[in-house]
């Protein structure tokens, strides 16, 4: 009941003012345009605005940034799914089904359906942040370096199983992904690894860099090679553009799975909504009897990411208020932003300033139900904007590409290796290995290296600290579970395909 | 062209990744015999050497496998060519025009600036890899780069230095 008074104070504090209000208007706005430009990234535009909160009040400035914040994870998956770049690496997962529904002429379908699919995930985040946000808090500093070391072997172990190429291809792929993260100076020693003595990579490859180059331009050099274009650039019925509300909503399982999921993971800090993204697709292509068509345009492989994606926001909120410790890059500026205001992060946040706490929670929800309006609406916006374009398309993806990584750090060095691995990305693509367990790898490498060798560390080089803590055990037995099930799935397909040869040969 | 069936014949990536691994494999053990603390830390070379070794047996198993596979292949002309006509030929297909243009905009870029950079790629894109007329590629080149300059500099207020940096 408490809380529900304290969430109707926070909505009438947003609702009642109008300045307000339009704060959180531009920010879905400004998020959702700039999430769809590949490079910029909701964490840059809330850098590049966070100087603009200096003169509002404390609670229209966090209002705007967490309306950026959503704005943006909304944003991410419409490049996804209309150009096959992720606008951020959260929305990588959503290229995988989302293009070829685009590909198909289904671009109104996909648009409508990611909508509302991360309109659920924000609800479920919304829900959670409001309910749980102190008992969960305490849960997550449970988790130590070894803790994480164990959870990031078992989502590599389990989305290297998310690509239809064979299995040793994906593992070399997510491996090769893991040694590229680890290019550069070495966080805990200093040490220079595999420069070559290039100046410029001693703070490793971009992630950004990496997901633009293999995803975005190694889909030109497709798109030059096949002469392409997507098939939706004929004439669109404005019927195929607001699809059948029962086509959306029997997903709905899908979303709250992908929901649940996103924002439990986005509470561990660190986690981040990439990797709430891809165990939920991993989670979905598990459950599901259609396997086979997942990466060819299944829709619960876009809904679920989608709605982890932005599940994710509300769980990543809860260490940022309540402890101090940003679940993510974007919690971060959030973080910066209750500084900024004067407000101090941590437990007595939500005693000294709950008006203003719950106010940013309401903005939750409010900036998510203006999303879905602004989202559904202009979805004959963005399939028009794809019809006019489609003929340029192959030099405007190639041109934003440029431009989205130059506007990182101003290098053209980083320009040059976004072409070297958009080459990467097009010989992989016709060796049959997957891109997305490469990513994975240099997505997660870091916290995989990191975290394990701080677990040693700490323990002083007991090897027993990865098996000494229930949540530790618990982790290490699903992971033997996982690794067991993998072999026993390897060995029986391979026992069918010689059952199958055998009658064929008999 | 007709196709013929082939043994020996590799794809290009385990080929390149194998040689960086390789490199990768090699340095990393430089690394660890440098390493002499003592301390509990495994160091900066532990996870790149066994991941290393795991990548590089994955990548020889599929090279082999590849090797072993009868893969069909486009017959190549026989006739002998002089450099100039056989560079000209090898950078007949599109894709290989685009990456050519995509690695001359992104190397230049430090001396001809980002504007004449991406000039250069959409331009030679337009003209060279999409055979668009000469009046059509100007007018879409100079559309092109006008909105990207309107959104991210104008709009975005991105700091991006659009002449050259030398």
């Amino acid at each position: 009941m408490e809380t529900l008074t304290l969430l109707s104070g926070g909505l009438t504090a947003i609702l009642s003012d109008p300045a307000t209000l339009a704060w959180c208007a531009l920010g879905v706005t400004i998020g959702t345009v700039v999430g769809a430009l590949p490079g910029i990234g909701t964490v840059t535009t809330m850098a590049v605005l966070l100087p603009l909160t200096f003169g509002l009040s404390p609670v229209s400035a966090l209002v705007l940034l967490v309306a950026i914040y959503l704005g943006g994870m909304f944003g991410g998956r419409i490049s996804s799914i209309l150009l096959n770049i992720p606008g951020d690496a959260s929305s990588v997962v959503s290229t995988f089904d989302g293009y070829p529904l685009a590909r198909q002429g289904r671009v109104g379908y996909a648009l409508t359906l990611s909508a509302v699919a991360s309109f659920v995930g924000g609800l479920i985040g919304f829900a959670g942040l409001a309910l749980l946000a102190a008992v969960l808090a305490k849960a997550a500093i449970l988790f130590g370096p070894a803790e994480y070391f164990l959870l990031v072997c078992l989502v590599l172990l389990l989305t290297s199983g998310i690509s239809n190429a064979t299995r040793s291809k994906a593992i070399a792929a997510v491996s090769l992904g893991v040694i590229i993260s680890t290019v550069g100076l070495d966080r805990i020693t200093g040490d220079e690894r595999f420069t070559w003595g290039i100046v410029d990579l001693w703070d490793g490859a971009d992630l950004v860099v990496v997901a633009i180059g293999i995803f975005g331009l190694s889909e030109v050099i497709v798109r030059v090679r096949d002469g392409g274009r997507i098939d939706s650039s004929g004439k669109l019925p404005l019927r195929s553009l607001f699809p059948p509300v029962p086509t959306v909503t029997r997903y709905a399982p899908s979303m709250a799975r992908g929901g649940l999921i996103g924002f439990l993971i986005g509470i561990f800090p660190g986690a981040g909504a990439s990797m709430a993204t891809f165990i939920a697709y991993a989670a979905e292509k598990t459950l599901g009897k259609d396997r086979e068509t997942f990466g060819k345009g299944n829709p619960r492989g876009l809904a679920a990411p989608e709605a982890a994606d932005n599940a994710s926001v509300g769980g990543a909120l809860i260490p940022t208020l309540s402890l101090g410790i940003p679940g993510s890059a974007s919690g971060a500026m959030i973080l910066g932003g209750l500084v900024m205001v004067g407000l101090q992060p941590g437990p007595e946040l939500f005693t000294k300033s709950a008006d203003i706490v719950w106010a940013v929670i309401a903005a939750v929800l409010v900036a998510n139900v203006l999303l879905l309006v602004l989202n559904t609406v202009l979805v004959p916006f963005f399939a028009t904007a794809l019809r006019v374009i489609s003929p340029y398309l192959t030099v405007f993806i190639a041109s934003l590409c440029f431009v989205g990584v130059y506007s990182l750090r101003g290098n053209f060095f980083d320009v040059l290796l976004m072409v070297a691995f958009g080459l990467i990305g097009y010989l992989m693509r016709r060796s049959g290995y997957p891109l997305t367990s490469l990513l994975l790898g240099v997505v997660l490498g870091p916290m995989l290296e990191d975290n394990l060798r701080r677990a040693l560390l700490v323990s002083r080089g007991d090897w027993s600290v990865f098996w000494s803590s229930p949540v530790t055990v618990i982790l290490l037995t699903t992971i033997v579970v996982a690794v067991a099930a993998l072999l026993a799935h390897a060995v029986w397909r391979r026992a069918r395909s010689r059952a199958g040869r055998a009658s064929v040969m008999g | 062209m007709a196709e013929r069936t082939r043994r020996g014949r590799v794809s290009a990536f385990p080929v390149l990744a194998c040689l960086w691994i390789g490199t990768v494999v090699w340095q990393a053990v430089e690394l660890a015999l440098r390493h002499t603390d003592d301390s509990a830390d495994l160091g900066p070379a532990f996870l790149p050497l066994a991941l290393g070794v795991v990548v590089l047996v994955l990548l020889v198993a599929d090279l082999v496998r590849q090797v072993r596979t009868e893969r069909a292949e486009p017959a190549e002309p026989s006739d002998a060519l002089g450099t100039g006509r056989r560079l000209r030929r090898w950078f007949e297909p599109p894709p290989r025009r685009f990456v050519a243009l995509a690695v001359v905009a992104a190397a230049f870029g430090p001396w001809i600036g980002l504007a004449a950079a991406m000039v250069v790629l959409i331009l030679g894109c337009l003209r060279y890899v999409e055979q668009r007329t000469w009046n059509r590629a100007v007018l879409t080149t100079v559309v092109l780069v006008a909105a990207l300059y309107v959104v991210f500099v104008v709009l975005l207020q991105v700091r991006i230095e659009l002449l050259p940096a030398y």
